[in-house]
Order: C-alpha cells, then structure tokens, then sequence
C-alpha cells in the first residue's frame, strides 16, 4: 500500500498541510487511513487524481468531485473504508468488484478488505461503520467461498476458530479458510468451543495433517484438550497459531502464521509438502524380492 | 538557344507581418474569495489566502475585487465555479450550483429582448477567448426587481467566462 504523509501529500499538491486537512474535513477527501501511531497516511493515487484535478477545474469542490468520480488506479483501502464510512454498500460492493479486474480474490481480502475494514476497528464497543463494513466483508467473503472449487490436494486443515463476531480475527478466519479453500486444501472450520470428546468422526473424516488455533478468547485448557484429542490416536498433527491464539512466551514450539491470508496459507502448504516427503522419506521400504 | 523562357506571371507569396497585439494587463484572482495570491509567482493554484479556490486570471478592468460576487461559467452555460459573496447573493451553496445552467440562477434582465447580444451569446464567446469585456445587466431567475450589472470576460485557466456581478 503506497500511504505517504500529510506533509508529503500536501506539498505534492502545492498546499499547506492545514489547507490539505481542512480539505478533509469540509469534503471527505483526500481520505487518509490512520496508521498506528495515528499519523494519516494518504493514498498516493487518491492524491495523483486530485493534482490532476486541479489543472483542470476552475474550484477546489469541483477539482475533488472530479477525482473521486474517476476513481483514478484500483480500489484502494481508504476509499473502501470511505465507503463503509459512508454506509454505501453498492459502492463497497463496486469497489470490491473493480479491484478483482486488477487483484487476485486474496490479493483484495488482504490489501484492500481487511485494512478497510481493520481502519474502522478500535473502538469499544465497536462503531457502526465497523460493525456495517465488518458484516459487509462477511457476506462478501461467504459469496466467495461459495464459488470455490473443489478440494484437489490431500492436504487437510482443521481450523479451530475462538473469535467472535465481530472481531476483526473472525474475518481473518474466514479469509484463511477461503484462502486454502482455493488453493485446493481440505478445510474445516469448527468452533473452539466444541466438545473434544465428539470431535472422533471428525478427525476420521477430515485426517487433518495441520491444525490452526485461531483467535484469542479460548482459554488455555480448552486449546489444550482440543490439541490432545486432534492428536490422539498417532496422528501427526502439526498445531499452528493463528491472530494470537497462544500468548507470546518465547518458548512456544508452536509456529505463528502470518496474519495475511496469503501468507498463512503458502506457509501451512509449504509445510504440509515438505512433512509430506519426510514421511515418503521415512517408510518402510519393501524387501527386495530374491529369486 | 534563345533567352531564358518567360513564365506567365502569376500572384507572388510574401510573409505578412501579423498586426501587433496588444497584450492587456492580466490580473490574478481566488475563484473563492476573490482575492489575489498573496505570492507573486505562487507555486501552485489553490489560494494560499482561503484554501478554497483556484488561482483564475482575467484581463485587468474586469477582475472582480475581493469579496465580489462573480460566477465562472464554462462554454455550455455551466457554473464551473462561484464566489463565497456570489453564493451568499444567490442564496446557494457552491456545491450546488456547480455543473447546473447558469440560467437556474442569473438570466439576463433586459426588458426588450433582441437589443443587443443575449446572455448566452456573450458567455459563450468569452468561455472561448474572444471577445473584450462586455456588460449586461442580469437578474436572479424566478425573482424581479433585483437586478445586477454583470461584467463579463474571460478567463482562465482552463478558458472559461467570468461573470463579475457589481
């Protein structure tokens, strides 16, 4: 995501960096995202298209309706987050779509969904723009999933999931799920507050060879028993930690994956083939037959 | 063999010097106050005064003073842009007005049409460059009894007619 900083944007522009916020204030845009620390952080295109612009109207109003309607590059995070801000949900929806014109499904959940949605985040209790960008992104991502193809790998991954609506990790789940749905793997996603004494046909029927731990707000003794049913019976069941599911100690042997979706997904793969020729490795091989 | 042969005599081409054109002196105004830049040479073409309008430029005698109503009309008869006096005037926000016909706000206030160039004729030909400055006398649409002078030139950039409602 190419952000820069208001001082940055506003000489870009020939303004000062109150005149560029003032701007924000009065019209909505340039719309900056806000970085950890708070500092807006301005789309370079959003900022292009306005420069652009303003050679070419005759007032600051129209030289901004001019930039937004033409939406100059791909969708970007901030003008999604403008859109959820604004409840327009044709206009989420639409942005979404051009984005998939340019950027693969996961490439938009990762650079243009989830840092919407995540910018409107923070709040306790959660604002109605987040709650209506979260629920939004929700829907979008089971319309997704719906339209993923069949399982084409052997790889198995059982994701046990402790978030809950409307955590931001909830929609890091379901974009982890939709992620390895498309790359063929066999998922399934159960709560963390499933009974492990019922989970026998499940793990029958799935053979899962990675388990991920998703969410912070299972207890310890409930990751535990689930991890100890998962692996019981000899399966070798290599356990993933997922937005936080364990805390930090710097002991655990439990491998974190990366909070993008792609990220996680290459990772559990790449693992999962590389166990795959440990195994191959390691069989029994037959008795050469003597005649 | 005889003497070069003669050619019939026909028109000859020769460069005419263009008629000297007299470069009349341009002032510089903010489309939202009014205005000039404070900077000479400004770097950039938002007011550094108000941060709300575009730097125009217009011929001298018909820039507005600052605080002036006026209007920037393009050459469809669209509001492109309006002054925060002309806004205040016309009762109408700038976001409004811009990109609607000028005639759904000012409309020429001649009592006896066909004496003279219309309205629309004048602020086409100044949206295009031509033209000197040219004033009419104006009146807000739907309402009488109210009447403004509107000195008329154009202006730019991009080429526009600016419409200076004294």
């Amino acid at each position: 995501m190419t952000g820069i900083r208001t001082n940055a944007a506003a000489a870009m522009l020939g303004v000062s960096p109150n005149t560029l916020r003032s701007w924000e204030r009065r019209f909505g845009f340039p719309a900056p995202r806000r970085s950890a620390g708070g500092h807006r952080q301005f789309e370079l295109a959003e900022v292009e298209s306005l420069r652009e612009a303003l050679a070419e109207t005759h007032n600051v109003s129209s030289a901004i309706a001019l930039a937004r309607a033409r939406g100059e590059g791909p969708s970007t995070p901030a003008r999604l987050g403008a859109a959820f801000g604004r409840f327009e949900e044709d206009k989420a929806c639409r942005l979404l779509e051009e984005s998939l014109a340019v950027r693969s499904i996961e490439r938009t959940i990762d650079e243009v969904l989830m840092p919407a949605v995540t910018g409107l985040a923070g709040e306790a209790p959660p604002s109605a723009e987040y709650e209506f960008a979260w629920r939004l992104a929700t829907g979008w991502i089971a319309a997704q999933r719906r339209l993923a193809p069949p399982a084409s790998r052997s790889d198995a991954v059982l994701i046990f999931d402790a978030t809950l609506p409307p955590d931001i990790e909830a929609l890091g789940v379901q974009a982890l799920e939709l992620a390895l749905r498309r790359a063929g793997a066999r998922t399934l996603t159960l709560s963390a507050a499933t009974d492990p004494t019922r989970l026998g046909r499940v793990l029958r029927a799935l053979e899962p060879n990675a388990l991920v731990l998703a969410g912070r707000r299972a207890a310890l003794d409930t990751i535990g028993r689930l991890v100890y049913t998962a692996r019981s019976g000899g399966r070798q069941v290599e356990i993933y930690d997922y937005c936080g599911a364990l805390p930090e100690t710097g002991a655990s042997t439990v491998r974190r994956l990366d909070r993008a979706s792609i990220a996680a997904c290459q990772m559990l793969l790449e693992r999962a083939r590389e166990n795959e020729f440990v195994a191959r490795d390691q069989r029994p091989r037959p008795a050469a037959l003597v005649s | 063999m005889s003497g070069a042969a003669s050619y019939p005599r026909r028109a000859a081409l020769r460069l005419v010097q263009p008629a000297p054109v007299e470069l009349q002196p341009i002032a510089r105004f903010c489309g939202h106050c009014g205005h000039p830049p404070e900077s000479v040479q400004p770097a950039t073409r938002v007011c550094d005064r108000c941060g709300l309008g575009l730097v125009l430029e217009t011929v001298v005698e018909a820039a507005p003073s600052a605080g002036a109503p006026f209007l920037v009309l393009d050459t469809a008869l669209m509001i492109c842009a309006m002054s925060a006096a002309a806004q205040r005037d016309l009762a109408v926000d700038e976001t409004e007005a811009v990109h609607r016909h000028v005639t759904e706000l000012l409309v020429a206030a001649d009592a006896e049409p066909g004496t003279g160039a219309s309205l629309a004729d004048v602020v086409v030909r100044a949206a295009r460059g031509d033209g000197d400055t040219t004033t009419l006398a104006v009146r807000p649409a739907n309402t009488f009894g109210v009447f403004f002078q509107a000195r008329i030139a154009p202006c730019g950039p991009p080429r526009a007619a600016l419409v200076v409602l004294d």
